[in-house]
């Protein structure tokens, strides 16, 4: 393929995208903390959402960072034993006494270690205020999983108390799962969740106590909803911004063509989230933590493709998507009639349908676009709009408009496909959904 | 009715189920009663006006047994199953079992505005103290797990305690099996049973096995099979919201819903279970404990405060004692 992508650098980079593309190796695939022992600690923050709100969080730490929403995600390897001290530092309004808080690892036989057990709860051992817990399980299995709490989830999970887990395979840091099939060149963590303002706003004005009160426990009504603890369009905001003290996880997903990118998905709140991720369909290849598989080693034969993941709450869903364009039925790299700088080849050297390179879809190439645009003063315009409709190509657009694209990607909405979940607290668009961006081959993605 | 048995494997091309047949072919038939109950509420709150299915006695007895749901009934593979039912409530009643194969009448009313309308979707039993008896009968049982409920106004008399688990077969890798079902109270709904509508319902206890846990207390305990052996578990919804039951030990394998095995079984730790659904899994613990089931929608709590709701032990014990733990409903065979 002979096209130049060097037109792709002829564009003013507006502030956001470029910050976001630029930006240290902190944003790389799923942010997280790796090793063996850990130390967490529950404490209280607040979660800032794009309507104006403040709520308070009660959240797990890394040490003695801030609190965050969601708590740090683990990243561990298959086979290790890992320890995990919780200690309790959460303050509370009202008349009681702070609660107790623990740890539950669905999908993972954990137990508390005889030298530092805290004391018995409901699902779990638990740390008193002041005090500690120290968990250990086994990775036995590799795969996406979660933790949240064990002490009265209903009330301290909406407080925000929950976290992703991820095991690596021992069949090396690029496979989900100990089988080729599950191969992967990008993943991203999508944790989706919810709250219900009033709830937070009962616990900070009078305690939990006060809530016995009223029905919010047994009957919430979640008017805001979380991709990583964040709200659009703070989905999209760089991680660790100063602005978003205790949520420092983006979802800004970004992939080339061709590429695997591995979602995984993680129900975390109470209700079900269906992710519906625009652009294609993606292959679900094991839910919570076990690959879909007849037999062991077959590796994932009970694969399905869907266009929605039923997200369940607490349980995770591993699924690859891939995008070259196959199917649109013009050729996205543009044709000769469009001007010289889209004379291109598409070599299939392979016989897979698709350019060695580029990925491009071969028996698309050639094919002209097929509407012609409107003029530009006939037209309005998104940021992500690059001002060209052929990939990796910008053109001009008037001042002030577009500047989100800098590569001349593509730009897909991934959100709940319960499109109430698209706001916050009632102002659309927002909530659950961030944007997948398809770069053109030799984008830089982080 | 002859409980002698022999064992017998029926294979079919996709079923996981082998399954427990009594010879020759069996007719079972069992005696209900429909009458009022109420359910107490762990947290001393006032109980709450219950309509439950309960062994026939011969008459409507005035009793103050609390409520709970029906009785555990048991069909066999290919078999009939008929259950003759008592009606001692303040509107007709008649019984469905959603999955299997049964004649069903429907029977319609006349409304305000001349409409023929559907009221039941088979034979009522009338109100009448309890004289007149209906029997409704299901021919080819196929294994698996059923809720049996009421086909009249199901949206209102379900909700009031109208429900029960009816198994049929069990997998034969297990050697017992526990019925785990979920379901909600809102007492807005049964204060004025006859006049209640559940459009604005709002569930404040949430139960499994008629029990909801108390908050502060350990939660109830449910047999939950032997370890080192295989456990056949039973879900079921009777509710009007969906739940999720996380088991907190070893994975489950998910291998039939509705009564329709999966051509494979999946191996997750917890269930997708809307209203009306039933699944069965297999589950096998490997040491003697108390493994914590709750529901991962989080409907642990109660009467709106923090705690118990649809939360219960699994106890697994390898020798015994392990028989004296009840299951929390019982075994009805006639």
């Amino acid at each position: 393929m002979k096209r130049e992508l060097k037109t792709t650098m002829h564009c003013l980079f507006s502030a956001a995208l470029f910050l976001f593309f630029l930006a240290g190796n902190s944003q790389a695939g799923i942010d997280g903390i790796t090793g063996t022992t850990f130390a967490l600690t529950v404490k209280t923050g607040r979660v800032n959402t794009p309507d104006g709100a403040s709520l308070l969080l009660w959240g797990y730490a890394n040490g003695n960072d801030p609190a965050q929403y969601p708590g740090p995600t683990l990243i561990v390897n298959q086979g290790e034993t890992i320890t995990i001290t919780l200690s309790n530092e959460l303050t509370v309004t009202g008349t009681g006494p702070a609660p107790n808080v623990s740890m539950v690892f669905p999908g993972h036989q954990a137990t508390s270690s005889l030298s530092n057990p805290g004391v018995p709860g409901i699902l779990a051992n638990e740390a008193r205020p002041g005090d500690s817990v120290t968990y250990t399980f086994t990775a036995t299995h590799p795969g996406t999983y979660l933790y949240y709490s064990g002490t009265d989830p209903a009330l301290q999970v909406e407080m925000g108390l929950l976290g992703a887990i991820i095991v690596r395979p021992s069949d090396g840091n690029n496979y989900a799962y100990n089988h080729p099939d599950t191969q992967f060149d990008r993943e991203y963590l999508f944790l989706l969740s919810e709250m219900d303002p009033r709830i937070h706003e009962v616990v900070e004005l009078d305690g939990a106590e006060g809530l016995a009160a009223t029905d919010y426990l047994s009957n919430p009504f979640p008017v805001v909803w979380f991709i990583n603890g964040r709200n659009a369009p703070d989905t999209l905001d760089q991680p660790g911004t100063g602005s978003l003290p205790n949520q420092p996880y983006n979802s800004a997903p970004l992939v080339h063509p061709g590429e695997r990118l591995l979602m995984r998905v993680i129900g975390g709140g109470k209700d079900l989230h269906p992710f519906h991720h625009h652009g294609n369909h993606a292959r679900i290849i094991a839910r919570d933590g076990r690959l879909l598989e007849s037999i062991p080693g077959a590796g994932p034969d009970l694969s399905h493709e869907v266009y929605t993941i039923q997200s369940v709450p607490g349980e995770t869903v591993d699924a690859i998507f891939q995008w070259t364009g196959k199917g649109l039925n013009w050729d996205i790299y543009g044709t000769p009639e469009a001007g010289p700088q889209f004379v291109h080849d598409c070599t299939d050297g392979d016989a897979d349908d698709y350019d060695d390179t580029t990925y491009e879809y071969c028996p698309d190439h050639g094919k002209k676009f097929p509407v012609v645009l409107p003029d530009n003063l006939d037209l309005a315009f998104g940021g992500f709009y690059s001002g060209s409709p052929y990939f990796g190509n910008l053109g001009s657009l008037p001042p002030g408009e577009g500047g989100l694209n800098p590569f001349g990607g593509y730009a897909f909405m991934w959100h709940s496909h319960t499109e109430k979940e698209l706001t916050n607290f009632d102002i659309f668009p927002g909530g659950l959904m961030t944007m997948l961006v398809i770069v053109p081959q030799g984008a830089p993605i982080p | 009715m002859n409980r002698q048995t022999t064992l017998k494997i029926k294979g079919a091309a996709l079923l996981l189920f082998s399954i427990l047949m009594l010879t020759p072919m069996v007719s079972l038939g069992l005696n209900l009663t429909a009458i009022e109950r109420r359910w107490y509420p762990p947290n001393g709150a006032p109980s709450v006006k219950m309509w439950g299915f309960v062994e026939d006695i011969g008459y409507c007895n005035a009793s103050q047994t609390p409520w709970a749901p029906g009785p555990a009934l048991t069909g066999v593979v290919d078999g009939t199953l008929s259950i003759t039912l008592r009606n001692c409530l303040s509107e007709p009643i008649s019984l469905i079992v959603p999955g299997l194969e049964s004649t069903l009448t429907p029977q319609t009313f006349v409304d305000s505005k001349g409409r023929t309308r559907v009221r039941a979707f088979t034979k009522e039993v009338p109100v009448d103290n309890g004289i007149t008896r209906v029997t409704y009968t299901w021919k080819n049982l196929r294994a698996g797990t059923y809720l049996y409920q009421s086909g009249s106004h199901p949206a209102k008399q379900v909700h009031m305690g109208l429900y029960g688990a009816l198994t049929v077969g069990r997998h034969n890798k297990a050697t017992n099996h526990t019925i785990l079902l979920f379901s909600e109270i809102d007492p807005a709904l049964h204060a004025n049973a006859e006049a209640a509508t559940p459009l604005n319902y709002k569930p404040k206890y949430y139960l499994i096995n008629g029990q909801s846990a108390e908050p502060a207390f350990s939660p109830p305990q449910t047999f939950g099979g032997r370890s080192e052996q295989t456990l056949h578990l039973r879900f079921l919804n009777a509710g009007l919201t969906t739940h999720v039951p996380t088991l907190q030990g070893p994975y489950m394998q998910i291998f039939a819903e509705d009564g329709n095995p999966y051509p494979y079984p999946k191996e997750q730790y917890s269930v997708l279970l809307p209203a009306g659904k039933t699944i069965d899994a297999l589950w096998s613990p490997e040491t003697d404990k108390l493994y914590p089931l709750y529901d991962r929608r989080l409907s642990m709590t109660t009467n709106g405060s923090a705690g118990g709701g649809m939360v219960q032990n699994l106890n697994v014990l390898k020798y015994f004692p392990w028989v004296l733990f009840t299951p929390a409903i019982t075994h009805n065979l006639e």
